[in-house]
């Protein structure tokens, strides 16, 4: 055979691995450009005046005792709603794990909600609730006259439905935190002498503590992210968090508002930046040695209680979860707000708007093929970092996976600005923008989302062994073969959830696109605020009830799709 | 198609995994790679598989250079097989399509067994016994049978080269031994060149044609199984293969006289580097313990462990106070802290 078929082993050059360099040197100048251009550029803007470096914006604002209410607001709302959240999360995890109550993977789920539909919908569905002429508020007025619903326009408002939406964050992590702790550390204590509520507090809660803490990090990141539910019950009774204050700032355009905005966002990003080193030096405090596998048998019997214990839990799963989003439900379908709730009031006309107005019909028309091609362009470019981080680490990936994360990890109304300031101007070259078209959405999108789908691919590579590939290349595959036969397949389940929560995103996003929709590329969490802050109540509930069905659909077709994978490929090989 | 690796040195970041190994495997021979972990003999199995490349040297399979320290030639384009030691089934293809694989991927299978694709993987499932379990996937299998639907993956396109890294180490003692000798059978019909990786002499006495023992990368010895095992000819494979004591004396001309004894041991057989070093190698089953006399090595028991079959002793000498194993088969009975005479 002849010397052509050798492959070089990187020492000496080829036509066939130049094309490869300036393939992987044009990769990198467009990662940079995407990914960590816009986050300069806005650092740019807050420490620039006239060209030079200077300190002048950040100042201003720092002594302005308006902006620090605003920050005083966000810490307080958002130190609260974390604590709240937390009380939430942490009860439900100990019984979901610990206790033998019936129906756990429906409860499990049930606590779930709030994970898969967006927080403006489930503020929405709570302003419905608290409505003063709404469905609850003329219940509780047939059985107590003169009751007043509390306002839900308030700093109690806010922290309350941040408690309801965020807490699944706490207790997804605490639940597997709870069921790693090993049952021979609680029977340990049992037989030093410890009754159940002290081995709680002694063992179980301190081995706890690191799950908890990392928990309430991403309540805390989340909550200085949130933009939907500030937007929508802070703007009216004039409560400001920072998230809210950056959008006013950026859309009111008097003096210079992307400087103040800039100047904003970097306190958001430091208070982001440094909440998230002190709970993470926390929760590393915390970590003690666990068992990697999660024991799901029941820890605790509780006899008669049980049904009292499970009554307790389905009605408050009941009232957080499903009572406000069946109020939105009814409410997109009524003739008018105040018009009573008997039949007579009840239509589909809202509906029909929600599908014949030009604004929200594109809005579905939008979010749906930015949906589709946010997680087609995700799951490529994740799966080759994810692939290339797993399979030949390198410096180099490692920055570039650092530096894709990064969009993920700042909140989103920081990104919308930063991506503003870079992509307003046209683009070198071609000298055409594609700032105000649906195609700023994708970009947003993509470099928001990215992350997302590299650490769901990430999973999936880490498990498949990599003898799994190197099987195939002594089995003669090509490079092609190897990755449709071998790879791809094997990746698949964890890849496809991936993509799934990517266009679960990107179908509900809101905040980077309140900053960067435009008339014709509108989507549907702009539509809904939008109907919402004019007061077009009853369309803005039959659009939100138009994308939860979107999304119970896409939830039941992503389980079915995962039952059939999981009966034909039967046990994991071990 | 003979193979040949030619110096090859294998740096990792200025560990050398590999330093200078040179070896000709004949056609149709059964090579085993013995060794303790980390010796290197993965790396050089990873290296004749393609996967990773040499510092420098050189393997050839056949007449091609498949290796050296400026090329290499993929897995894909070397007609070599493959068992692995997770046996690295695809998890989502059935049996038969786990063996139709090579077939229809490997660009040097014949033409013959190509065109016949069907036949020639129902052909194979029959030679390993796995007849019926076509359509199951590998997570309905057990560990034997998963082993041997590896085996008929491997020899689906009678390879030049099969490489088997240590195939055997996940099954448990009993089907170890059973597959031991399918291997050996099928080996026997194929005639198909095997290098196969373990650290268990065991399987590569029962095994191999040739042993080739390695040790912190380098070769020790290269010898049939009789020769490996009964005339070991550096210190470290007397040690690894059948644990031999190394009992110290001095050498007169062929004869050794133990420290501290009056005995004299033929030692004829017995390879250079041990007379160098003034050491005897011993198995601890050929020492035969007495009470008293003087024509042996005098040792104290500090260990007695009953085996059924036999009693392993621990002694110390008491001439150099090393540390000596041995296997009594006798039918007196030893105590803790006896004195003991050893002889051959």
């Amino acid at each position: 055979m002849e010397k052509r078929a050798l492959r070089p082993a990187g020492r000496r050059l080829s036509a066939k691995t130049l094309a490869l360099y300036i393939l992987v040197v044009f990769g990198l100048l467009a990662v940079f450009g995407l990914f960590f251009l816009p986050l300069w550029k806005l650092v740019e803007v807050a420490f620039q005046e006239e060209g030079r470096l200077s300190f002048g914006i950040l100042q201003e604002q720092l002594t302005d005792p308006k902006t620090l209410k605003v920050i005083w607001d966000t810490l307080y709302i958002n130190i609260l709603s974390s604590f709240f959240a937390t009380v939430i999360g942490v009860v439900m995890a100990y019984f979901v794990a610990y206790a033998d109550i019936r129906g756990k993977k429906l409860i499990h789920y049930a606590l779930l909600l709030p994970l898969i539909i967006p927080g403006y919908i489930i503020t929405l569905a709570w302003m419905q609730f608290f409505a003063k002429s709404g469905f609850v508020a003329s219940l509780v007025q047939s059985l107590v006259p003169n009751a007043v619903m509390p306002d839900i326009y308030s700093y109690w408002g806010i922290i309350f439905v941040f408690s309801v939406t965020k807490y699944p964050l706490i207790y997804t992590l605490t639940l597997s935190t709870f069921r790693k702790i090993s049952t021979d550390m609680e029977l340990a204590a049992a037989i030093s002498g410890c009754n159940k509520i002290k081995t709680f507090f002694k063992v179980t809660l301190p081995m706890s503590l690191s799950g908890v803490a990392n928990g309430l990090l991403l309540v805390f990141i989340s909550c200085l992210d949130n933009f939907g539910t500030v937007a929508f019950l802070g703007i009216p009774a004039r409560i400001t968090v920072l998230s809210t204050d950056i959008y006013q700032s950026i859309i009111s355009f008097t003096g210079n508002g992307f400087g103040e905005a800039a100047a904003k966002s970097v306190i958001l990003g430091v208070i982001g930046v440094v909440s998230s080193l002190v709970l993470w030096r926390v929760a590393k405090m915390f970590q003690t040695m666990q068992t990697d596998l999660e024991d799901l048998s029941p820890r605790f019997f509780l006899g008669r209680r049980k049904i009292l214990v499970e009554g307790l839990m389905w009605l408050a799963i009941f009232i957080i979860n499903f009572v406000p989003l069946l109020t939105l439900i009814v409410t997109g379908f009524m003739k008018g707000i105040g018009g009573g709730y008997g039949l007579d009031n009840m239509t589909l006309d809202n509906f029909i708007f929600v599908f014949s107005n030009d604004k929200s019909f594109n809005a579905i028309k939008n979010s749906i093929f930015l949906g589709i091609s946010t997680a087609v362009i995700c799951v490529i470019l994740g799966t080759i970092v994810a692939y290339l981080m797993v399979r030949r680490p390198s410096i180099l990936i490692r920055v570039v996976e650092s530096v894709i994360s990064v969009p993920y990890s700042i909140p989103g109304i920081i990104l919308g600005l930063a991506l503003i300031l870079t992509w307003a101007s046209p683009l070198p070259i071609i000298n055409r923008t594609i700032y105000a078209t649906v195609f700023m959405l994708l970009v947003s999108y993509v470099v928001r989302f990215t992350s997302l789908q590299i650490r769901n691919s990430t999973t999936g590579v880490l498990q498949t062994d990599i003898s799994m590939e190197e099987a195939a290349e002594i089995c003669g595959a090509t490079t092609f073969r190897k990755w449709t036969s071998v790879i791809i397949p094997l990746i698949f389940p964890a890849t496809a959830s991936g993509m799934g929560l990517v266009f679960l995103n990107a179908l509900t996003e809101l905040t980077t696109s309140s900053l960067l929709w435009s008339a014709g590329s509108e989507t549907l969490g702009v539509v809904i605020y939008n109907y919402t802050s004019a007061g077009y109540t009853t369309s803005a509930c039959a659009l939100s009830t138009v994308v939860c069905v979107i999304i119970l659909v896409l939830v039941l077709l992503y389980q079915g799709v995962s039952a059939v994978l999981r009966r034909k490929l039967g046990r994991n090989e071990s | 198609m003979s193979t040949e690796i030619q110096n090859i040195v294998m740096d990792f970041n200025g560990f050398k995994a590999l330093n200078n190994i040179s070896l000709k495997i004949q056609d149709g021979e059964f090579i085993a790679i013995l060794g303790p972990s980390g010796c290197g003999k993965t790396t050089l199995l990873r290296l004749l598989a393609g996967f990773n490349h040499p510092t420098s040297g050189e393997i050839k399979i056949g007449d091609q250079v498949v290796a050296n320290r400026d090329y290499v030639l993929p897995p894909n384009e070397r007609f070599i097989s493959m068992v692995f030691q997770s046996y690295a089934l695809w998890p989502h293809m059935s049996v038969r399509k786990n063996v139709a694989f090579p077939i229809k991927n490997s660009r040097f299978v014949s033409p013959e067994i190509r065109s016949n694709c069907d036949r020639r993987v129902q052909e194979l499932i029959d030679m390993v016994g796995l007849t019926g379990m076509e359509k199951r996937l590998p997570a309905q299998l057990s560990g034997g049978q998963r082993q041997r639907v590896a085996l008929a993956r491997a020899l689906a396109v009678n390879p030049d080269l099969l490489l088997m890294d240590e195939p055997l180490s996940n099954l448990d003692t009993e089907l170890r031994v059973e597959m031991r000798q399918e291997i050996k059978a099928l080996h026997q019909k194929t005639r198909v060149t095997v290098v196969y990786v373990t650290h268990d002499q065991s399987e590569a006495l029962a095994l191999a044609d040739r042993i080739v023992v390695m040790n912190h990368g380098q070769i020790e010895q290269v010898g049939t199984p009789q020769e490996i095992y009964g005339h070991p000819e550096t210190a470290f494979v007397a040690k690894f293969v059948g644990r031999s004591n190394l009992i110290s004396g001095t050498w007169e001309g062929d004869a050794f006289l133990p420290a501290g004894s009056s005995a004299r041991w033929d030692g004829s057989q017995i390879a250079p580097v041990f007379r160098e070093n003034g050491q005897y190698p011993v198995k601890p089953e050929h020492l035969k313990v007495t009470h008293g006399g003087t024509d042996g090595v005098r040792a104290e028991i500090y260990e007695i462990e009953y085996q059924g079959v036999e009693v392993r002793m621990m002694l110390r000498s008491c001439a150099g106070q090393e540390t000596l194993e041995v296997r009594y088969r006798g039918t007196e009975s030893y105590q803790v802290g006896d004195e003991v005479v050893l002889t051959l």
